[in-house]
């Protein structure tokens, strides 16, 4: 196998809470590749850790165990936490204003990271900016406009035209299209593809949607209170899950479809989130889950390979896959009724 | 509403602050009045001192041992209540506090007393209705009680009220402890020009307090439950500038504390404020460092009162510690 | 087929009188000293008792607006109505404030979308609960704990007894959103109005508040208007569907047949631009362009400039046409299309 683009081996990132009397690890032993051109998925509800791993992958934390490499060459330990911005990842997030300076004209949002890089000369700069706005999708006309003159969405694309500036091999998006209308997001999302086909960029896409995750990732991960649960391609995932907890977010979410195409024996996860400063021991996702037994308290389940590519943490992850009920009912569930 | 535990150690934490805050202003005015030009023991020696006067007064008091000792010395007694005997008339400056120092307490509670009255209705009214009469006169007040110096408001009150129309004293005052009628009527003149930029400063921060308020959005779901604007207004908005309330109360506390050293010499009233002023003139630092003392422990009372209320009243005070 | 811009008579006279009846309501926000921006257009629609009808659109596109005017609650001094809004045989536009707030919270009643700010921070939730009941209800201080504790516990939220005594910070996001609808449905309203109440929440917390908000209001006979730009929420939880574009009204149908089979353009586009797990890798079709702002809107269909099946006629203002099969629709093509829906 060729080395992977970019690679997390058992990172853990610990925050001392409540006065630095208790230890969190917000990310608990998460390991992962991406290759050049892949996109890959983060899903799993608020608290899991999603935006921690984005924010060590961009070097912006310091992480307490493990390491990140890119392109084989270590970038990340706990000794050395990196440099932010010198390598190629980039991140956008989920709100559009933020990171936008609401008094300077767009064209100088994007020329300013160009500058301190210390790319070209003003005039290049300026025509590398808009040539890359003409790639996101936006007239030049906008570049002499503020912020607050464009839409959400207009601004989401000029975020990603600020980020492609710097020529990253990474494209960080954290819950980029949480805020927009679905037709906005559509178009992010086909832009997203967009790139990917033209830069052969490669993608980190964190989001609680399952469906925009499955739309733009060939392959999603699914996180639980700082760990991985389930890995595998997308499709595999959608219809094949080997962990509860994939499947109840599945589940959960709602499709647009008439009544009588909706699923019957939707699974509604009781409670929520544990805190992550006292997990449940054994299976994390043990007090949640609807088939968890004496085992899942006792031990943590193992990370195990299911089928090439596909993995899971839970102890009945063969019985899972092969669409035990979830629900106390003897019907099997799992692939999904719908073309 | 009772304490939680993390508002008690909070509490806690502020009472564990209160020794060093009160130190570092005892250290820093000593030293401060140390530096001073003038040297006492030769304000002490009389119109023709002579050397060996000069010295023989300063081993007397111990101006001759280095200033740090002095404090120690100073800081130690002052610990156990003595506040060291005055310069001038060797009175121990714990007792002339003593008798000034109700004075001061009765003017500024006055003070307080009709800034709160007048301010607080008058922040709330305008909030409640922005841009409406009360607003414009809420706004005008509170212009006009920061721009205008209160000594000047004194001298214009002194002229009219006690000089063309003698309803009250122009000067002096009348202990409460023997007279509380005469003591309110003599204090009034100076309570007044002593409130007026309380009432500014609590009409605006009040009012603006009060519009934050009643635009969050949890005013909107009480309306949608079918409260009056009144229930909202009264019930849930007073409730919510509570920590306002309290801050703005403090700051003009603390305000008026220092205003006194000025209005009490405007209208002679012997309260600690003019006792600062004449000691100062007459190089008393003995009294100038006691006196400031115990202004300083006061200031830093009302402020951990404040905080103690903070944590009674907002019940989000812990999520944050 | 008869155009109708106006409530038709006859659409309520072979039906039960419904229970809410929005004929012509314009809603106008002040935009500078002179003029005004009309940002909901005479929107009609009715809502049977014990219905739910979902409001759908892009932001912008005025369902807040119309929410928040079914209570009277839009900013006094910048916004004003045109327009009847019947509810239960009375036109509550013609209301007194203190007829309004009888009104509000005991037979109408909204929960809004941020759980983190709509409750008062400085009360506790039982507070908040019983002031609620105690307003409408002649009732004694403890009788409304009780109740509130009920009303709690109604909710799903765990050990009510304690909840009653804490303030909102105490709470997660989705116990928040529990306590509203608490608040909301304490006094057994006829109609709750809910705008976006899960958009803040978690698909896991969502789906935990939508079974619960459904169980309510089929239990109680409540009827719902359920605010959301989510399609799919709205397609599990609403009878009927109404798709809001520029602070109009383009179409209102039964939920299932616009999902098989909408009737206006922008539906359709709506739809197919919802990313499916079921739907892989295709591109995924978007609508071009832009809600126009309340100040420029264009002079015939407001959809017009985005429609990829405007042609001659459609620069006219459109109309709400009311179908033979009872459909309601704003364009004049709606006989001539054959729109996608969610399974085409
Ligand atoms: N700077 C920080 N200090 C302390 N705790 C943090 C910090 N950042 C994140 N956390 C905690 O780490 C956990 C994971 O957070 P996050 O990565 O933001 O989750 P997600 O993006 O999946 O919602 C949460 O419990 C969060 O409260
Ligand atoms: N307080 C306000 N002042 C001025 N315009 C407003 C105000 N509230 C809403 N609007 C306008 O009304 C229109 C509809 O808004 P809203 O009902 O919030 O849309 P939605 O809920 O569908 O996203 C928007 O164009 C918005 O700008
Ligand atoms: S290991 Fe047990 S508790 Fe964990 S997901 Fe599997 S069955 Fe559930
Ligand atoms: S009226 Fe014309 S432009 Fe408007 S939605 Fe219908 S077809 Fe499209
Ligand atoms: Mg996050
Ligand atoms: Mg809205």
């Amino acid at each position: 196998m060729s080395t992977p683009l970019l690679s997390v081996k058992d990172m853990r990132i610990t925050f001392h809470v409540n006065g630095g009397r208790d230890q969190l690890h917000a990310v608990d032993g998460v390991s992962f590749d991406l290759a050049s051109g892949e996109s890959l998925g983060i899903i799993g509800e608020s608290g899991s850790g999603k935006s921690t791993i984005a924010r060590a992958v961009l070097s912006l934390l310091r992480i307490t165990r493990g390491e990140i490499t890119m392109e084989g060459k270590t970038i990340v330990t706990p000794q050395s936490p990196g440099k932010p911005g010198n390598y190629g990842v980039q991140i956008i997030f989920q709100d559009p204003h933020a990171a936008l300076n609401p008094r300077s004209k767009i064209i100088r949002s994007l020329v300013e990271p160009l500058e301190i890089q210390g790319k070209g000369n003003a005039s290049s700069r300026r025509d590398m900016a808009l040539e890359m706005l003409a790639k996101v999708g936006i007239n030049r006309a906008l570049a002499d406009r503020y912020p607050h003159e464009l839409s959400g969405g207009q601004k989401q694309r000029i975020n990603i035209a600020r980020a492609l500036l710097l020529r990253p091999k990474i494209l960080v998006a954290d819950e980029a299209t949480a805020a927009l209308d679905v037709s906005i997001q559509a178009d992010i999302l086909n832009l997203y593809k967009d790139l990917q086909d033209e830069f052969g960029l490669s993608f980190i896409v964190i989001t609680h949607d399952l469906a925009v995750a499955s739309y733009v990732s060939d392959r999603i991960a699914v996180m639980y209170l700082g760990r991985f649960v389930e890995l595998g391609p997308s499709a595999t995932l959608a219809t094949k899950s080997a962990h509860p907890y994939t499947r109840a977010l599945m589940s959960a979410e709602p499709e647009a479809l008439p009544r009588r195409l909706q699923k019957q024996d939707r699974l509604v996860l009781r409670g929520e989130i544990p805190s992550p400063v006292t997990p449940p021991s054994g299976c994390r996702f043990r007090t949640r889950c609807p088939i968890a037994t004496d085992l899942c308290a006792a031990e943590a389940p193992p990370w195990r390979e299911m089928s090439p590519g596909h993995y899971s943490a839970c102890h009945f992850a063969e019985e899972v896959m092969a669409g035990k009920p979830l629900d106390g009912s003897d019907k099997p569930q799992n692939l999904e009724s719908v073309k | 509403m009772v304490l939680t535990r993390a508002s008690q150690r909070m509490i806690g934490r502020r009472l564990l602050q209160f020794i060093p805050v009160v130190f570092a202003v005892a250290f820093i005015t000593f030293m401060l009045l140390n530096l001073a030009p003038g040297d006492p023991a030769e304000l002490l020696a009389g119109e023709f001192p002579t050397e060996e006067r000069i010295q023989e007064i300063r081993e007397y008091y111990g101006f001759d041992r280095p200033v740090i000792v002095q404090f120690v010395d100073w800081f130690s007694s002052a610990m156990t209540g003595d506040l060291s005997n005055s310069l001038l008339s060797r009175e121990p400056v714990f007792d002339i506090i003593a008798s000034r120092f109700p004075y001061t307490l009765m003017m500024v509670t006055y003070a307080m007393i009709i800034a709160i009255a007048i301010g607080a209705p008058l922040g709330i009214a305008a909030a409640a209705r922005p841009g409406s009469w009360v607003d414009s006169i809420a706004t005008g007040i509170s212009s006009f009680g920061v721009a205008v110096p209160y000594f000047w408001v004194g001298m214009v009150l002194v002229a009219v009220f006690a000089l063309k129309y003698p309803i009250f004293p122009a000067t002096g005052s009348v202990p409460f402890s023997e007279d509380p009628i005469g003591a309110i009527h003599a204090a009034t003149l100076p309570a007044i020009a002593l409130s007026m930029s309380g009432i500014a400063e609590i009409t605006r921060q009040l009012r603006a307090a009060m519009i934050e308020v009643l635009s969050s959005p949890y005013v909107r779901t009480l309306r949608a439950k079918g409260l009056s604007r009144q229930a909202v207004l009264f019930r849930h908005g007073l409730r919510n500038v509570g920590i306002t309330v309290i801050t703005v109360i403090t700051l003009v506390f603390n305000r008026k504390i220092g205003a006194t050293v000025v209005l009490e010499t405007v209208f002679a009233v012997p309260g600690v404020g003019s006792t600062l002023v004449h000691s100062a003139v007459n190089k008393d630092y003995v009294v100038v460092q006691g006196v400031i003392l115990v202004i300083a422990l006061v200031v830093v009372t009302v402020n951990l009162l404040a905080d103690v209320l903070y944590a009674i009243i907002d019940p989000r005070v812990e999520a944050e510690a | 087929m008869k155009p109708v811009s106006y409530r038709d008579p006859s659409l309520t006279d072979n039906a039960a009188q419904p229970l809410l009846s929005v004929s012509d309501l314009s809603v106008y926000f002040r935009a500078g000293r002179k003029s005004s921006n009309r940002v909901v257009d005479n929107v009609t629609f009715d809502v049977a008792r014990g219905e739910t009808v979902g409001l759908v659109g892009e932001s912008g596109s005025g369902k807040t607006v119309t929410g928040l005017s079914l209570l009277g609650l839009l900013p006094e001094g910048i916004a004003w109505t045109e327009g009847q809004i019947g509810f239960d045989g009375k036109d509550i536009g013609k209301m007194s404030e203190s007829e309004m707030r009888r009104l509000r919270g005991r037979h109408i009643s909204m929960i809004f979308q941020e759980p983190m700010t709509a409750l008062d921070p400085v009360f506790t939730i039982g507070e908040q609960l019983t002031e609620t009941l105690r307003t409408h209800f002649p009732m004694s201080k403890r009788e409304a704990r009780e109740r509130a504790i009920t009303a709690l516990e109604d909710v799903g939220i765990p050990l009510p007894h304690k909840r009653v005594e804490e303030y909102p910070h105490h709470l997660s996001g989705g116990m928040r959103q529990r306590a509203m609808i608490a608040i909301a449905l304490a006094c057994e309203p006829d109609l709750l109005i809910a705008d976006e109440p899960t958009t803040a929440l978690d698909v896991t917390i969502q789906a935990q508040i939508i079974d619960l908000i459904m169980k309510i209001v089929s239990d109680r006979n409540t009827a719902l208007i359920f605010i959301s730009h989510n399609l799919g929420v709205v397609s599990q939880v609403c009878d009927r569907m109404i798709t809001m574009y520029a602070g109009q009204v383009v179409e209102d149908s039964v939920t299932d047949e616009v999902l098989e089979q909408p009737l206006h353009p922008y539906s359709s586009g709506l739809l197919a631009s919802v990313p499916r797990k079921s739907v892989s890798s295709s591109r995924l079709p978007s609508i071009p362009g832009r809600v126009p702002s309340p100040d420029a809107m264009p002079p015939g269909c407001r959809f017009e400039p985005r429609c990829t099946f405007a042609q001659a006629g459609c620069e006219a203002a459109q109309v709400l046409h009311r179908r033979a099969d009872g459909r309601v629709v704003r364009c004049h093509r709606h006989d001539q299309l054959t729109l996608k829906g969610a399974l085409t």
